[in-house]
């Protein structure tokens, strides 16, 4: 696994950003600005998200997930199952306000590349546009699921990152925190032994 | 009994993909992490004083709200409550997160419920304009005015 790069090129980029919420949508505009992307799209509703993805390709869609209509899962579940390729493997990066833990499952299951709960930051969001330019993930397609590889968990995040998670697992084998187990240990853990009931 | 047999199930299909954005990003050029993000956040504490306003003017309605109190307001107060935490979520600014995510909270689990009670609503009300005279800075009273409002959300997550 590489590491993060230092650098970050988004210049050849057309991000496509969708929000109901035209102040939540001029601000994610404002920080995707300043990351550089060549190009970015504003739609104001999935639906519109939908029609334009039917027209043409852009290379990575911020998503929120809390849209009238259809929401930001049912438009990650289209996108996934029901959009041509390439467009059905765009990375998309789901945004969670009010983010009940349920949502945040929700979110992995639709197909979501990663969910990025508020409060959002620039460093946080440029940090996962970051993994998802240098760290492939395998495309899954089966009945109950399409998107990318949810196994991400278990890898941990990058080389020299930390998650945001309490549980997330280090992608680094640090130094031993304590010494080794003598043997006798190791057995007496696995032999086995007569209890009462 | 017959019990017919279950349909195969699918096997996975798992591709390796390079997408558009990670042939780009390879690319030559861009910038340093460092600059992106300084960037980025100029972009943002330049419309810093317009979200303020707008976060003033919906916690009046809030209040506006409260005040009235119209049967059948769950959803609209929930929304207010979404939308503040929408655009709060945008800046640094801690304590008001945390109110309008508490005033969230508080309208899901007293929806979900069907136990709607408007002084829950009120308090947070009354939090988020103290908040907002106090510029959003934290301090020791505001500090408690939010321990106040997670035992609100304990409250009101107690079943019966």
């Amino acid at each position: 696994m590489t590491k993060t790069p230092d650098r970050i090129n988004l210049a050849h980029s057309t991000v496509l950003l969708v929000d109901d919420q035209p102040t939540s949508l001029d601000l994610l505009s404002s920080i995707v600005q300043g990351f550089g992307v060549r190009e970015q799209l504003k739609c104001p509703s999935a639906k519109d998200a939908v029609d334009l993805l039917q027209r043409r390709s852009v290379d990575l869609i911020l998503v929120d997930c809390a849209m009238p209509e259809m929401d930001g899962y049912d438009f990650v579940r289209w996108l996934r199952r029901e959009a041509v390729e390439p467009t059905r493997f765009t990375p998309v990066i789901m945004i969670l306000g009010h983010a009940a833990h349920a949502r945040v499952a929700k979110g992995r299951d639709c197909g979501a590349s990663y969910i990025v709960a508020k409060p959002l930051t620039p460093s946080v969001l440029l940090k996962r546009i970051a993994w998802l330019g240098t760290h492939p993930r395998d495309f899954v397609e089966v009945e109950t699921y399409v998107g990318p590889d949810r196994r991400v968990r278990n890898y941990g995040p990058p080389p020299g990152e930390e998650g945001r998670r309490s549980t997330d697992l280090s992608g680094e084998l640090g130094e031993a925190v304590e010494a080794n187990m003598d043997q006798d240990s190791i057995d007496m853990m696995l032999k086995p032994m007569k209890v009462n009931l | 009994m017959t019990v017919s047999p279950e349909p195969p199930s699918e096997a996975p299909r798992i591709r390796k993909i390079r997408t558009s954005l990670q042939r780009q990003m390879a690319r030559p050029g861009g910038i340093t992490i460092e600059e992106a993000v300084e960037r980025a956040e100029q972009g943002l504490e330049s419309q810093r004083d317009r979200i303020m306003e707008l976060l003033q003017a919906q916690v009046d309605l809030l209040s506006s709200l409260c005040r009235r109190r119209p049967a059948r307001a769950d959803a609209k107060v929930y929304a207010l409550g979404s939308a503040l935490v929408d655009m709060a979520g945008f800046l640094d600014i801690p304590p008001f997160y945390t109110a309008a995510y508490s005033l969230c909270e508080t309208a899901h689990q007293m929806t979900a419920a069907k136990a709607w009670s408007w002084p829950e609503v009120e308090v947070h009300a009354h939090a988020l304009t103290l908040i907002l005279a106090n510029d959003c800075q934290t301090s020791e009273a505001i500090e408690e005015l939010l321990a106040g409002l997670r035992a609100v959300v304990q409250h009101t997550h107690q079943p019966g």
